[in-house]
């Protein structure tokens, strides 16, 4: 493969991590407000548990996760755009 | 029951602890910024101050009443903060790059540096956060009581003890020393204060250790696993299909916004941030705390629920849990937990706000009545220190005023939930603000202005049950009896829950004038300015738009602002570029930005911006520029803009190239040109040299005398040879032809015999007359005689060589006019057409007519020498028809204009 194959993938990459982040809140705010929420309110339990309160802290960790996932791809994209930083940005303490 | 004595000397160890972590993260501070201190994992853990004793306590509480309620104020900072890439770093990067102090001095600034808006936002600020305050010293004096009660905890949190404000009251004032050492020590440029922010990351450790330890000792002491756990959960858990309804909503998003809008929110993740990867990490690690947090609320609260006995304080089960057991090791961390939480909050919340005060309500007015000491940098110091210091006692004291006066048996969660809808109001603004062109500070100012106002009527005010300003027959009744001024049915919105309704109807407010006044109005051209700044903040600023605004100020006067407010120290460095004697100079555009950008970290945007603003003598917002800006397109215009002036840039680079490069290339043809003339002028001489020596060994038997006349032209000719050369290097040395001999006056008419013998042999070889005509006597020039010699030479050689007349002739003539020696050489040959009269004298140049192969050199060579004597060199048309040149030279000897002859 090309070095600008590679680049080209790259870009692609990044652009599609930063659209993951962009719709990651609106996922998270479909999965725990109503009425998405409303399909688990059902008084059933799994385990003992209920399951709505299994299903709010799956989602959560779920969410964790994809944040996670998307932070740790971002930092490798970002690292290769250090070099750009705005030019009339002050310098950081 | 522990001992009051124990409990004050853990909580004392504990505070010695914490003063010590403050002590070396202030010290690590000082020798250079970077390090764990700047570690995302220390700011996220400095975020986590959201958990305040209202999560320690009020989560279980929250979970015992309401069932998975509690989730939603630790859902919607989840939101915010993986949804960072969003709006979150955004504001944290305009935070960041423009210094902000505070979230008044955010919306201060965006609005054009606004001081009512400023102050407004702080005014709201206090006033929403004086409930979360009352809520901490409440858990804090409850749990304190709980723990020291002489029955025993779980008989304390069964009997609902009155709280002993003695107690809330040494809280306070701990409290207020503690934010005051750390938090109010110094004025730093970025309110960034890293021994408190150690501190406060300790306790984020600290308060998680503690829940996760009871809830860890809950889940494993639980004998019949989770479905024993469940068995006697409240309905809302095991059913909890009610829970998800408007309430639900409403409380994501208060949970939401308060994690951005809350003052110590603000200052925690905004203005102690130093890089975007502290951001990145805590955008899922901070949610990985919260979760860490909750995952034990409702194995804690079942617990409690079914091991306390019925009617225990379900706020304080993670407290009397362990005791109800006798784990005082557990219970007493647990105590610290919450003591954790609960003082960090208050901290950083009074430290927040002390600096909101100081810089958008005291200096402001200071300033404005003349009060503040701006004779001394030392005196201004410590005034402004001094009034962020009061600022904070008066915080929170205004925390224990509030415990003190409503009613004292509301939950935790409750009395946070007033708060957090106080600071909501703040939403509209700071989102308008960094996404929105057309917010103006009137629409800002109306929309908060209502927002807060229904806030306290709907919400805050009725919190007081009464007991302040308004009466408890107008909080059930509404006031005067009107039932649709009903604070918790307002316009006879009745079937909802206050804090909804509260919300829903100040946010209405919010919005409606914010968007309805910004519309009407019109922004102010430092507003315009300001937008453009924050809400194109990662897009680069064309360089037009950064000189949009120009301002004049003489350098003496800001330092004379930066000696006074900044210290001298701090204005020494920030003028060490100036040159000193140049004080009187004008300052430049950055020093000025720079100058207010330092004062706004002491005293706020707008105080800053009033203060710069006295000795500025001119500024200049272009709005035409700023509005033409504004529009989408227009910045694409710019940019193509400033790509065509870099590329016109480039091609007049290109031009001035190929420019140099033509020029290289005429240069190298006439040096081909010359260096064939040089040739040419080379074998006039060559040639006669060679006709003679040829004539003399065709006729070895020549007389003489004749022999020695023809060896005399040859020596001559080689003489004259070397002499042209010298005369060719002459040439090449622009500006000084002819200068090398010295000038001495002599008989022209001896150069021109000279000339005349050397081209004997030429003429007769091409059949040409030469006719000797007038002469002039007692002529003398002042010259070089050879190189005048050199002249004729090229006169008649030209005249010999370009005649293709049957009969050619050269005639010469002499005379002296006017104080003029004229020598003139005419031939009857094709003469030079008028045309090309000046032509033929320009240097490497080759006439044009036809048969005119060799010409050039010789004649500017001529004329060049000409010249050098102060005559000319000009030709004409000659009796014959032919050309006639004539070489004019100004006698030296006056003498001699007299005398014209023949």
């Amino acid at each position: 493969m090309s070095a600008r194959d590679t680049e080209r993938r790259g870009g692609d990459d990044k652009r599609g991590t930063r659209d993951l982040a962009s719709v990651l809140p609106f996922a998270a705010i479909f999965l725990f407000l109503p009425p998405f929420v409303l399909t688990f309110t059902a008084p059933l339990a799994l385990g003992g548990i209920p399951l709505i309160v299994l299903y709010i802290f799956g989602v959560w960790a779920l969410v964790i996760l994809c944040a996670a996932i998307v932070a740790s791809r971002l930092a490798g994209a970002g690292a290769r755009d250090q070099a750009f930083r705005r030019p009339d940005e002050p310098a950081k303490d | 029951m522990l001992s009051a004595d124990l409990v004050i000397v853990a909580c004392m160890a504990y505070v010695a602890l914490l003063f010590a972590v403050a002590f070396f993260g202030d010290r690590r501070a000082r020798r250079g910024p970077g390090g764990w201190l700047s570690s995302p994992l220390v700011y996220t853990l400095s975020i986590s101050i959201y958990c305040t004793s209202w999560t320690f306590f009020g989560a279980v509480g929250s979970a015992v009443r309401n069932g998975l309620e509690f989730a939603t104020i630790y859902i919607g900072p989840t939101i915010v903060f993986v949804g960072w890439w969003v709006f979150l770093r955004k504001l944290v990067a305009v935070g960041r790059t423009y210094h902000t102090t505070s979230v008044a001095d955010l919306i201060s600034a965006r609005f054009g540096k606004s001081s009512a808006l400023g102050a407004l936002v702080t005014i709201i600020a206090v006033v929403a956060a004086t409930p979360y305050i009352a809520l901490q010293l409440k858990a804090l004096t409850a749990s304190f009581q709980v723990l020291t009660y002489p029955a025993g905890a779980v008989a304390a949190a069964n009997l609902n003890l009155k709280p002993d404000f003695a107690i809330a009251f040494w809280v306070a004032a701990g409290l207020c020393a503690f934010s005051i050492i750390f938090g109010v020590r110094n004025i730093n440029v970025n309110e960034r204060h890293h021994g408190v922010i150690a501190a406060i990351a300790v306790e984020a450790v600290v308060k998680l250790v503690a829940l996760v330890a009871v809830g860890l000792w809950v889940v494993l002491g639980n004998e019949g696993g989770p479905t024993a756990m469940f068995a006697d959960a409240p309905a809302n858990l095991t059913n909890p299909a009610d829970t998800f309804g408007s309430r639900w909503v409403s409380l994501v998003i208060l949970a939401g916004a308060a994690v951005i809008c809350l003052p110590r929110q603000f200052q925690v993740t905004v203005v102690e941030n130093t890089s975007e990867r502290q951001l990145r990490t805590a955008s899922w690690l901070f949610p990985l705390y919260l979760f860490l947090i909750c995952l034990f609320v409702i194995p804690i609260a079942l617990a409690g629920l079914q091991r306390l006995p019925e009617g225990s304080n379900p706020d304080l089960f993670v407290l009397t849990l362990p005791f109800s057991a006798d784990q005082g090791t557990i219970g007493l961390l647990a105590f610290l937990g919450g003591f954790s939480s609960a003082t960090s909050m208050v901290i950083v919340s009074s430290i927040a706000l002390s600096t909101m005060i100081s810089n958008h309500l005291v200096m402001p007015l200071a300033l404005s009545l003349r009060l503040a000491p701006d004779a001394s940098a030392r005196l201004m110091r410590r005034f402004i220190l001094t009034a962020r210091r009061v600022s904070i006692v008066f915080i929170v004291f205004l925390g224990l005023l509030y415990y003190r006066l409503s009613g004292s048996f509301d939950a935790l969660a409750a009395i946070g939930l007033i708060s957090f809808c106080g600071v909501a109001q703040f939403l509209p603004s700071l989102v308008g603000g960094l996404y929105w062109r057309r917010a103006t500070q009137a629409g800002a100012l109306a929309g908060l202005a209502a927002g807060f106002a229904i806030w306290a009527y709907t919400l805050f005010l009725p919190s007081f049950e009464g007991a302040f300003l308004l009466p408890a027959s107008a909080i059930a009744d509404g006031p005067f009896g009107l039932g649709w001024l009903r604070p918790h049915a307002l316009f006879g919105l009745s079937r909802l829950d206050p804090l909804v309704h509260a919300l829903f109807w100040s946010m209405t407010a919010n919005l409606a004038l914010f968007f309805g006044v910004s519309l009407l109005t019109d922004p102010t051209p430092l507003a315009r300015y300001q937008s453009r700044l924050f809400i194109d903040i990662f897009r680069r600023q064309t360089e037009s738009e950064l000189s949009v605004m120009r301002r004049t100020a003489k350098i003496r006067d800001l330092r004379g602002i930066a000696d006074r407010v900044l210290g001298a120290g701090e204005a020494v460095s920030l003028f060490a570029s100036q040159n000193t004697r140049d004080h009187a100079m004008t300052a430049s555009d950055e020093l000025i930005a720079t100058v207010e950008q330092r004062l706004a970290a002491n005293v706020g945007a707008a105080t800053a911006r009033a203060l710069v603003s006295s000795v500025v003598t001119s500024e200049t917002i272009s709005v035409e520029e700023l509005k033409r800006l504004a529009d989408e397109t227009e910045q694409i215009r710019a940019y193509s803009e400033e790509l065509e002036q870099k590329s016109r840039e480039i091609e007049a680079t290109a031009d001035e190239l190929a420019r140099a490069n033509r020029q290289l290339r005429a240069i190298d043809e006439r040096k081909d040109e010359f260096l064939s003339q040089v040739s040419h002028e080379v074998r006039t001489p060559m040639t006669s040299i060679r006709a003679f020596s040829d004539i003399l060994l065709q006729t070895p038997d020549m007389p003489a005398a004749q022999k020695q006349r023809y060896l005399r032209v040859i020596q001559e000719e080689s003489l004259r040879l070397t002499r042209l050369l010298d005369g060719i290097l002459d040439l090449n040395q622009p500006g000084d032809s002819g200068a090398r001999a010295t000038p001495a006056p002599f008989d022209p008419e001896l150069a021109l015999d000279q000339a005349l013998a050397s081209c004997e042999a030429l003429a007769r070889a091409a059949g040409v007359g030469i006719v000797r005509a007038k002469r002039a006597r007692r002529a003398i020039v002042d010259g070089d005689r050879d190189r005048l010699a050199q002249v004729f030479v090229n006169l008649l050689s030209n005249a010999i060589k370009y005649n293709g007349t049957r009969a050619p002739e050269v005639v010469i003539a002499s005379r002296v006019r006017k104080g003029r020696y004229e020598a003139t050489v005419s031939d009857n040959g094709p003469g030079v057409p008028e045309a090309e009269r000046e032509a033929i004298f320009a240097k490497f140049a080759r006439g044009a007519a036809a048969g005119q192969t060799g010409a050039g050199l010789g004649l500017a060579i001529s004329r060049q020498i000409v010249t050098g004597f102060g005559g000319t060199l000009t030709v004409a048309e000659s009796p014959q028809g032919g050309a006639a040149f004539t070489v004019s030279l100004p006698v030296a000897q006056p003498q001699s204009s007299a005398g014209t002859t023949d």
